[in-house]
């Protein structure tokens, strides 16, 4: 169907895109349409930003001073809590701070590469690098039995318990190069990231973690570090839900899709069962 | 806050998100005294929960640490660019708890009824939120509710209609003309 010859209609599929009720296979097609032609994608983008500003006409209201808390201990800064602006920290005194370390600096800004190239990477390329990731979860188990004893001596158990890794995943790029780990503690509701190959995250996008169900569509499981390393709460998720996890690039926070990721997905692997 | 003496224009918002871009954290505070508020306001809404709120918020607030040095001034404005980083985190958080659970009605009222905003709600938006909010008291309340649930609560045509308990072709035919009406009262055409 030539969409052009009824202009209406893009409109409002657009319009209902933007708005989150083009659902399904009809919110897949319009995506794909809107890839290939220039158009279509105006429309959607000129419908995104018409109905943007709705999240602002929500009445304002005050959090608790523990939030401010929560996101200086994330990122590792410190700054006056009077309320007036503080003096900016400069490079020297940075590390002398106490609390956390500062946090890693930003991945230096990579070359647009591979994404560029990642029109073709859609769909979840999961059957055709099974085996590789049945090999490489194999060779991870007995990578993590060697690597427990090795847990600092000065911890104790009660500050830290015991990782139990119930389920592992090792996702690969197009090429069956595995590129992360995700090991996923069920009984700590936590998932450990832990790289493997190179990870080149354009400078305005981010890693999206989705869980893949034997049927049903992509559950999300949060927007990831950059640096691929590091844990992300599993909350309410379980691993017996999914057959498969995947990762997708996205705009900062997210896909915008609810049930599917926006942009390519560029990792994917089976999630077995580490035991 | 105290911090406020400023006035909060979509400028400062931008030069406070330049100097955040830098790493500054003062500016990341001040930013955070001047639009916390309204985007904790904005996570409150979609997730009803105050916990969950704000777990939101400091998750967005990590990301817009992260991510300052991409903004785009002719983009969006300011608190538009951070509004949809709450947006997606409290949607996102949401699908994850899986709630079916919903106070929502009775929160939507005063978003969706009511005709005159709280003016100092409005100073704080882009002036596209005004001009936006000014055509969304131009629908019936009902095309505006359906309109709301959509974009504030990620509901799907079936869903809204048992919110609002009518059958799910009004609710199709009420989000086609307040969409079509929200378009050409901001000037896009019919």
């Amino acid at each position: 169907m030539n969409l052009h010859r009824y202009p209406q209609l893009v409109d409002l599929l657009a319009a209902e895109y933007a708005l989150g009720t083009l659902r399904g296979g009809a919110r897949r097609r319009l995506q794909q349409y809107a890839e290939h032609d220039v158009v279509i994608r105006k429309s959607l983008e000129e419908w995104q930003q018409r109905l943007a500003p709705l999240a602002e006409l929500v009445p304002p209201r005050m959090p608790s001073a523990t939030v401010w808390e929560a996101i200086e201990q994330q990122l590792g800064i410190v700054t006056d809590r009077g309320g007036a602006p503080t003096r900016p920290p400069t490079q020297a005194d940075r590390p002398t701070r106490p609390t956390r370390p500062a946090r890693p600096t930003r991945p230096a800004r990579p070359a647009r590469n591979w994404l560029d190239n990642l029109a073709f990477w859609r769909g979840w390329a999961i059957g055709a690098t099974a085996i590789a990731a049945i090999a490489a979860v194999v060779a991870v188990r007995s990578l993590l039995l060697i690597e427990a004893p090795t847990t600092g001596p000065s911890q104790t158990v009660a500050q830290r318990a015991e990782a139990e890794v119930s389920h592992v995943a090792v996702l690969n790029d197009k090429n069956a190069q595995p590129i992360m780990l995700v090991t996923w503690d069920e009984a700590h509701s936590t998932m450990t990231l832990h790289r493997l190959g190179d990870v080149q995250l354009p400078p305005d996008r981010a890693m999206q973690l989705w869980g893949i169900p034997a049927s049903g569509h992509p559950v999300s499981l949060g927007v990831l570090p950059n640096s691929g390393n590091g844990q992300v709460s599993a909350a309410q998720q379980r691993p017996e839900s999914y057959a498969a996890l995947a990762i997708s690039i996205e705009p900062p926070g997210g896909s915008t899709n609810p049930n599917a990721p926006s942009g390519p997905v560029v990792f994917s692997g089976k999630l077995l069962p580490a035991s | 806050m105290t911090a406020n003496t400023r006035e909060l224009t979509p400028e400062t918002l931008a030069a406070l998100l330049e100097r955040v871009a830098k790493e500054d954290a003062a500016a990341l505070r001040e930013l955070y005294d001047f639009a916390a508020p309204k985007l904790f306001g904005l996570a409150l809404r979609i997730l009803t929960r105050h916990e969950w709120a704000e777990e939101v918020l400091q998750d967005s607030f990590v990301n817009i640490w992260r991510f300052a040095g991409d903004y785009k001034r002719d983009l969006s404005a300011p608190m538009t660019w951070m509004s949809a980083i709450v947006r997606n985190r409290a949607l996102d958080h949401l699908r994850r708890v899986n709630t079916q659970e919903t106070e929502w009605s009775e929160a939507l009222d005063d978003l969706v009824a009511t005709g005159d905003p709280d003016p100092e709600t409005l100073s704080a938006v882009s002036l596209q939120a005004r001009l936006l909010d000014g055509c969304m008291q131009q629908l019936e309340p009902a095309q505006r509710q359906a309109v709301a649930l959509a974009y504030l609560r990620d509901q799907s045509h079936s869903e809204i209609a048992e919110t609002l308990i009518v059958p799910l072709g009004t609710v199709k035919s009420w989000i086609r003309r307040g969409l079509s009406k929200l378009k050409s009262c901001l000037g896009g055409g019919v």
